[in-house]
């Protein structure tokens, strides 16, 4: 996936170097010919000089200035000093070792083991071998975990002292703010091919570079001043590993990535019907008869490892059991084992009357041993995750699966109630709701905020109050932005994540996978569409006179479904739309994806010299001509 | 506050700068993060430096020191930490499992090694394979052998065009045990045999790293020791170029012999033929979990395909592709029996090509100095296409469609070479940012242009070449006052486009002059435009000169008044193949111009058939003449799916190529009366298959949906 920085094919040919030469004009870095040209910069230190916001994303929401000089040094001589408490100085020392790979990132590949900076006869450029760089990060808090109610705050100040050190402060009130704080560093720092150039051939002059790609020179901001925390506190990417499996490689680069982005929360949607993919190891079963196949499994181990390597990089895992509609398959082997069917209408056709999309499959409500084996996923799920929230899914519950299942109306006629109607099962479906998190409560000994999407429970009000409170749930939107439901919830109280489907489903506009043409939710959402989703104008729009809705707005998550989707395409499909999204949800500003456009095809550039396999926006000719790729 | 607190900092850093050697323990060079103290003894199992490294999709991974304090934050969590022990500390020795696998992408290994029976098996019921539980399977098979042996060939993609059958019965083999024999003429051996051994490593590359996840049964085979397959490769002729004449006909013939052998025979007039044979035998082989060998079956298969220029278009202007990136191209379309990579290699962005008797074009037009094909890049990926079947069709894309690359004409004395170069407001002189076109009446611009024919005919040694043609800007060239001059010095009213076209018409002549005089009398391709829909006699475009590529819908009249005046036809009607659509636009906001997004879906059931007869019953209706004296259809030499790369390059090309790319290779191969529907089941497999094969093509359905043929359907 990951795009290979070429060997200089001109330079290996005996040409010369590149022809061009940059010029900021109001906020633009413009192209013109190198000939004659004594001011003109290189393209990265123009991007990193020449717009307001430098090319830092997503943008700081505090006060942010930023400098017009660059510095040369070498990756070595970055110095680090960290201070902060016991628990937080071995996380922070591992941020600075990603930080320097993020570095080490942006330089051409075929650099083999030359010392950075210096030519292949070991000479260095004295002035760059020289220059320090000294990193000093401060955190206050000795907390180690991610909460809603974690600080993300951070504050930088680079400046290139007197005595010719660049000095990098870094305060942050948590380990977070401070990973965060070292992302926007990192993005402060750029490889400079033609300083590169420069060193290696030892002239000032730019008509030779015989060795193009052999030193590796970065270029740091020699002056910035910033603030920032993020608006919102869920930051979050949905992501499906149900209807296809994403190894567990992929689910490692997509944190990278958030991480670039500062994302928070992977909120992740384990299991479905089609398959069962995480081992719980107090019931082997599940994954045992829902695995696609043995090599399509997280183990346990795998899980606990992607908790803390999560962590590390300020994203949460936040885990989701969808229930009590899709699941299935995992669950199938009850009635052998004597003990009832815990899932019904598994794989009953014709599926269009029994769920959403084939495999059917629900939940035995009724089945007292699907609570205990709840119980043990549950338990496992505590253990593994750890979680500060928990997502219980509950979308999409089709009664006349219920309904045609012998055992559950038979249930229904036992109470004294009417099997063939619908608010019947409504009422065992508020009931399991009301159990189930008594359940999760009982095995956490916590009372984590839990996470429900939008459905006929969450619509309906007369069901609602016993069975869901806004002190409790926090509800996640995938009905459109203009769903009057958004409203009522708001108006409850209700806490909300945004993922409303008109803007913020990955998944859409592809072939269809049942039938011809394109899939349900087509057109495809574009990076622009997802930009402008703002869930605060979202919550305005339903707002009454003196109320205040937008406080209720916890953040949002793009979705990806994937049906559609595996290790093949995962970044593709991810990628730079989270990062709109990214932007969105830290900062939102008030103003639209055309004016962030310039920084985002910089930031995908990065992304892609970092592993990840960001989709391009525009040709490269747009972001070696800021400006011109308008209508 | 925040003012305060940056006051803190630097004083707390200031405090820090007194020499400390203590200090330097925490540069990142030293290897103290690796060893904070652990609480948690299980960690140390998992030699992180070497185990996640494997895992590590591009970079270092840091082993995470686990945090004491998140552990010790009440009793609740400290149970719970006990679990989480508990299960980290998993014997990782366990049992290896009776799991049976189904598909092996790479890299991919057994997670679980549980002493559980994997609960499945898959029975062939009416063609489909179904997944079924165990102890309901009365002839369970793997989900491999399933599909190697049920239905009418579920493993084949394209489907073959001639008749075919094939067995019942797998029969394994091991792949020591793979014999290949060659026999052809001498030109084309080398060829023939490299195939071979490119046959040979995609066979043993199907067993999984680390081998099958079954216990295996010592007994279960007892021959497999002594069972060889052996391939004998026969080819006829020893045509060694790929030209609209060439046989890529062949026959494959596996037998399972008396004596307990495998003999697989493919025969074939050309090189290319007997190449596609052996892309159909790798396609007849699984890898066998029970025995982990590889498995094949008997079958009989004749084949060839329906249309002689089977192509992708691929753009590599917008954005640069890296020659990795075209080779893996070239490496699925082979996969595909593709046969030509149409290339459009320059446009007004970039030239990225090196043109070594005129190396400004690229020192001015590329990118930046990486993004550049050498000429001996080039050369060599000629030839890797050759090998695999595929030619390479260069296409240099002119009047229109051209600018950086030539703009250092007028500082060398040459004067302009393109004009308009850059010119805004954009929309006023071309397509698309940024503009860009020849100036076709400088005298300088063909020699430049001779050098670069004169080096793409030595370079690529083409049967076809393309000028690309589309959408000249007659203002552009109007507003360009050298040219309104050479107008008005001719005669012409300079305000009239008809003048403009005029000019375009002799340049057009001009060019396929050059073209010829150097490479020889051949066809040339020209893609639609406004040249192409006026009639021949206008637009001086000999339908025995010209092969037109249709870029605008399956419905526009131009195709049928193309196909009257005897035109040859290359489609690529956007409506359908153009794989870039539906996506972001690049340009404003909302979805790019030829959005929706094309499906699989509507890349298959594009009938370039269909589509020639449609303007035949218009048309000859009225003449009441039999449809097999001017069968439209006769005329289309194939078609292309073209991706243009304003939004594709080395991160997203697979992705977008493939399998749409696929669907394209069966229609263009088979020219099938069935829909997509009934090509779904197998166009799952291959896609698995190409993935296995390191191409990064889409998922189409949920892996549900290949375990359950069939169930996956909408009505």
């Amino acid at each position: 996936m990951r795009l290979l920085l070429l060997c200089c094919a001109l330079a290996a040919a005996g040409a010369e170097p590149s022809v061009w030469t940059w010029r900021c004009e109001s906020g633009s870095c413009v192209r013109r010919p190198a000939a004659g040209v004594t001011d003109g910069m290189q393209l990265g230190t123009c991007k990193l000089t020449c717009g307001e916001l430098s090319v830092v994303w997503p943008r700081p929401t505090g006060p942010a200035a930023f400098g017009s000089e660059t510095v040369p040094f070498l990756i070595d001589n970055i110095q680090f000093q960290l201070v902060a408490p016991d628990p937080v100085k071995p996380m922070l020392q591992t941020a600075t070792e990603i930080f320097l790979d993020s570095l080490r990132a942006l330089q051409p590949s075929g650099l083999g083991g030359r010392r950075a900076g210096c030519r292949p006869d070991g000479a260095c450029e004295p002035a760059v071998a020289e220059q320090a760089v000294k990193v000093t990060v401060a955190v206050e808090s000795a907390g180690t975990a991610l909460t809603l109610e974690t600080s993300e705050y951070h504050q930088l100040l680079v400046n290139h002292t007197a005595g010719g050190q660049v000095s990098v402060l870094l305060y942050a009130t948590t380990f977070f703010g401070a990973r965060h704080g070292l992302e926007t560093v990192s993005q402060l720092i750029e490889y400079d091919e033609e300083n590169a150039c420069l060193q290696a051939s030892g002239a000032r002059s730019r008509t030779k570079c015989p060795i193009l790609d052999s030193p590796a020179l970065l270029i740091i901001l020699g002056s910035a001043t910033l603030s920032d925390a993020p608006v919102y506190p869920i930051r979050a990417l949905t992501i499906d590993t149900s209807r296809s499996f994403i190894p567990l490689s992929a689910l490692r680069r997509t944190i990278d990535a958030m991480a670039m982005n500062k994302l928070n929360t992977l909120h992740w949607h384990v299991t479905d019907t089609h398959s069962f993919p995480i081992e719980v190891s107090s019931e082997p079963r599940l994954v045992q008869y829902g695995a696609y196949s043995p090599r399509k499994v997280y183990s346990a181990r795998e899980v606990a490892q992607l908790v803390r390597y999560g962590r590390q990089r300020g994203v949460r895992l936040l885990p989701e059991l969808d229930a009590p509609a899709h699941v299935g398959y995992g669950w199938q082997w009850g009635e052998d084992a004597g003990l009832g069917r815990l899932a019904v209408c598994v794989g009953e056709e014709p599926w269009q009357s029994y769920c959403v999309e084939p495999p059917c499959g629900q939940m035995n409500i009724v089945n007292e041993n699907m609570y205990t084996v709840l119980g043990k996923i549950y338990k496992d799920f505590n253990a593994l995750f750890q979680p500060d929230i928990f997502h219980m899914g509950g979308d999409e519950i089709n009664f006349n699966c219920w309904k045609s299942s012998p055992e559950i109306a038979e249930h229904v006629k036992d109470r004294g109630g009417d099997p063939s109607d619908d608010s019947e099962y409504m009422r065992l479906w508020a009931q399991y709701q009301v159990r189930a998190a008594a359940l999760w409560r009982n095995v956490t000994g916590r009372s984590t905020p839990l996470v429900l999407w939008t459905s006929d429970l969450t619509k309906q009000e007369a069901v609602r109050p016993s069975a869901l409170k806004p002190s409790q749930y926090i509800i996640q939107v995938w009905t459109t932005g203009t769903d009057q439901q958004i409203g009522n919830l708001l108006r409850q109280g209700f806490p909300l994540l945004l993922s409303n489907y008109d803007a913020w489903y990955l998944d859409c506009g592809f072939s269809a996978w049942v039938g011809v043409g394109n899939n349900w939710c087509s057109p495809y959402k574009s990076w622009q569409t997802v930009y402008d989703n703002s869930p605060r104008a979202i919550a305005r729009s339903f707002e009454p006179a003196g109320a205040d809705y937008a406080s209720l707005v916890r953040g949002g998550s793009a979705a990806l479904w994937s049906e559609q989707s595996d290790a093949q395409t995962l970044d593709s499909r991810l990628w730079p739309r989270g990062a709109a999204l990214a932007e969105r949800l830290w900062a939102e500003p008030d103003t639209d994806s055309a004016a962030a456009l310039t920084r985002l095809v910089h930031h995908r550039e990065r992304m892609v010299q970092r592993g990840i396999g960001a989709e391009p926006l525009q040709p490269e000719y747009c972001h070696l001509n800021d400006g011109v790729c308008t209508t | 506050m925040k003012l305060l607190l940056l006051c803190l900092l630097v004083w707390v850093a200031n405090a820090q700068d007194t020499p400390n050697k203590a200090e330097h323990h925490e540069t990142p060079h030293t290897t103290e993060h690796h060893e904070t103290p652990h609480t948690d003894t299980t960690e140390h199992h998992e030699n992180p430096n070497k185990t996640e490294h494997h895992e590590a999709p591009n970079k270092t991974e840091h082993h995470e020191a686990p945090n004491k304090t998140e552990h010790a934050s009440g009793e609740a969590s400290h149970t719970e930490h006990k679990t989480v022990e508990a299960i980290l500390s998993k014997a990782e020795e366990e049992k290896v499992s009776d799991w049976v696998q189904d598909w092996v992408e790479p890299g991919s290994v057994c997670k679980l090694k549980s002493p559980l029976t994997f609960p499945w098996m898959w029975e062939c019921r009416e063609g489909a394979c179904l997944r079924t539980p165990v102890s309901e399977a009365t002839n369970g098979m793997t989900l491999g052998g399933c599909k190697l042996t049920c239905g009418k060939g579920l493993t084949l993609w394209p489907k073959p065009t001639g008749t075919f059958t094939i067995g019942k019965t797998p029969v394994s083999f091991k792949y020591s045990q793979v014999i290949v024999i060659v026999d052809a003429p001498q030109d084309v051996r080398g060829h023939v045999e490299k195939a071979g051994n490119r046959l040979k490593e995609t066979l043993r590359d199907m067993r999984p790293p680390g081998g099958s996840c079954l216990e295996l049964s010592s007994a279960s085979d007892a021959n497999l020791a002594t069972r060889q397959l052996t391939i004998r490769v026969t080819v006829e002729r020893s045509d060694a170029s790929l030209t609209l004449k060439t046989d890529e006909s062949y026959k494959l013939n596996i037998t399972h012999t008396d004596a307990d052998q495998l003999e697989a025979h493919i025969e074939a007039k050309t090189f290319f033929g007997a190449r596609h044979g052996m892309e159909t035998l790798s396609q007849l082989v699984a890898y066998d979990d029970a025995n982990d060998a590889l498995m094949t079956v008997t079958a009989d298969v004749r084949d060839a395909p329906v249309y002689p220029v089977r192509a992708l278009t691929l753009d590599t202007s917008r954005n640069f592709i890296s020659v990795a990136g075209l080779r893996r191209t070239i490496g699925a379309m082979a996969m595909n029996k593709l046969n030509t990579l149409h290339w459009h290699i320059t446009d007004t962005h970039s030239f990225p090509i090196e043109i070594t008797g005129e190396p400004r074009l690229a020192q001015y037009g590329a990118y930046s100095p990486r993004e550049v094909y050498t000429r001996a890049e080039v050369e060599e990926l000629v030839q890797f296409a050759l090998e695999r079947g595929v030619r390479l069709l260069p296409e240099l894309d002119m009047p229109a469609h051209v600018g950086f690359g030539w703009q250092w004409g007028e500082k060398a004395g040459m004067g302009n070479l393109t004009v308009c170069l850059g010119k805004e407001p954009w929309q006023q002189f071309c397509v698309e940012p940024p503009c860009g076109q020849m100036n076709i009446i400088n005298e300088n611009l063909y020699k430049v242009l001779k050098t670069i024919l004169v080096e793409y005919n030595d370079v690529f040694q083409p049967d076809l070449f393309h000028i690309g043609g589309d959408e000249i800007n007659l203002n552009c060239w109007k507003t360009t006052p050298e040219i309104a001059a050479f107008v008005k010095e001719k005669g012409g009213d300079p305000t009239d486009d008809e003048e403009y076209m005029k000019l375009w018409i002799q340049f057009q002549e001009r060019v396929y002059d050059m073209w010829t005089s150097i490479a020889g009398e051949q066809k040339t391709i020209l893609w639609t435009s406004h040249l192409t829909q006026r009639p021949a006699e206008e637009s001086l475009l000999d339908p025995s000169k010209y092969i037109i590529q249709i870029w605008t819908t399956g419905k526009d009249q131009q195709i049928g008044d193309l196909l009257k005046q005897g035109y040859e036809l290359i489609l690529s009607n956007y409506d359908a193949w153009y794989l870039d659509c539906g996506f972001s636009a690049w340009v404003g906001k909302g979805n790019n111009w030829c959005s929706p997004y094309k499906s699989w879906q509507t890349v298959y059931e594009n009938s370039p058939r269909k589509i020639a007869q449609s303007f035949q019953s218009n048309s000859d209706a009225a003449a009441s003449q039999p449809a097999s004296q001017s069968d439209f259809s006769a005329q289309i030499l194939g078609g292309s799916a073209a991706l243009w790369t304003e939004q594709a390059d080395d991160a997203n090309l697979d992705t977008k190529l493939w399998p749409r790319g696929a669907a394209l290779a069966e229609r263009l191969w088979a020219e099938p009366e069935t829909d997509s529907l009934a090509a779904q089941w197998r166009l799952v497999h291959h896609r698995r298959r190409m993935v296995a094969r390191g191409v990064h093509a889409e998922t189409m359905q949920p892996k549900y949906c290949h375990q359950y043929d069939g169930t996956c359907y909408i009505d």
